[in-house]
């Protein structure tokens, strides 16, 4: 059924697949601010390890945050498949929950913003 | 007449994947793309292209996407897919089996459907973070519905034998 070319294609992809979850993995450490976004732009930034519920107005209507126990989550939206409802809590540095209909990303940061941790000469 | 048929068997295929509840919501197999594969070993690219373009539209009509944000995803990824399997195939028609390229196309489909949803919907470098995911259930969608078609074609070659 597969052929020589068949083959390779599925191995780079897959190691491409393997290789960008090892890249991710790498820039990614502990969460320390959860950024809401709406239509690109940043609505708020508040600390995860501050107990907080966001309100974030969109396209169909009210999408609410919630931060606890170090965690954010999309507790209430008004989008027809609830699918940011169901992604749950995160709470790792990249992780993200996004909503498309009501174009709301809640985004975990790490500790540095420019994305390097440390200069050496 | 047959590509007829064959866009009406990607649209049952795409509305009956539909019902089937998913475990992973953004998780989808690409049913519908049996069909296309079909046309394009069959037909060639034109034939694939009418198959995809009436079970876009048609399918959005049948489950009430049509001109959502969901419909602009749905039928740039398609119209990707069709784009790279027509042309792989056309470039190397002996290189890929038809499962190789399910996999081009189930690929191009998901990275398409990435950038789109980038450029047009959550304006959010944080969305490339689904990336790995996406290539990965490429590979495996991909795989699943070539072997599908794959199978088809053997079936039909033995019938014209008979």
């Amino acid at each position: 059924m597969l052929t020589l070319s068949d083959k390779i294609l599925i191995g780079v992809f897959l190691l491409l697949s393997g290789l960008s979850f090892l890249a991710l993995a790498v820039f990614r450490g502990a969460g320390q601010t959860v950024v809401v976004e709406q239509d690109g732009k940043v609505m708020a930034r508040r600390s995860i390890a501050v107990e907080d519920t966001l309100r974030i107005e969109g396209p169909l209507g009210v999408t609410t945050i919630q931060i606890a126990g170090g965690r954010a989550r999309v507790l209430d939206a008004p989008c027809p498949q609830q699918l940011c409802v169901k992604t749950g809590a995160i709470s790792n540095a990249g992780a993200m929950v996004v909503c498309v209909p009501n174009r709301v990303v809640v985004r975990v940061e790490g500790h540095s913003k420019d994305g390097v941790d440390a200069v050496t000469r | 007449m047959r590509l007829a048929l064959l866009a009406s068997v990607g649209l049952i295929l795409f509305v009956f994947e539909g019902l089937i509840p998913r475990p992973l919501p953004w998780l989808k197999i690409g049913l519908g793309n049996v069909a296309t594969l079909l046309a394009l070993f069959l037909y060639g690219a034109g034939g694939a292209f009418a198959v995809t373009g009436i079970r876009v539209f048609l399918g959005s009509l049948l489950i009430g996407t049509f001109l959502s944000p969901g419909f602009l995803l749905s039928s740039g990824g398609a119209l990707a897919s069709w784009m790279v399997m027509a042309l792989v195939h056309r470039a190397w028609p002996r290189g890929f089996s038809v499962v190789g390229i399910s996999i081009w196309g189930a690929s191009a489909h998901n990275v398409v459907q990435l950038t789109l949803a980038h450029l047009v919907l959550v304006r959010s470098r944080g969305i490339w973070a689904l990336l790995p995911v996406f290539l990965l259930s490429g590979v495996a969608t991909g795989f699943v519905t070539g072997a599908a078609a794959y199978w088809m074609l053997e079936k039909l070659k033995k019938g014209h034998e008979q």
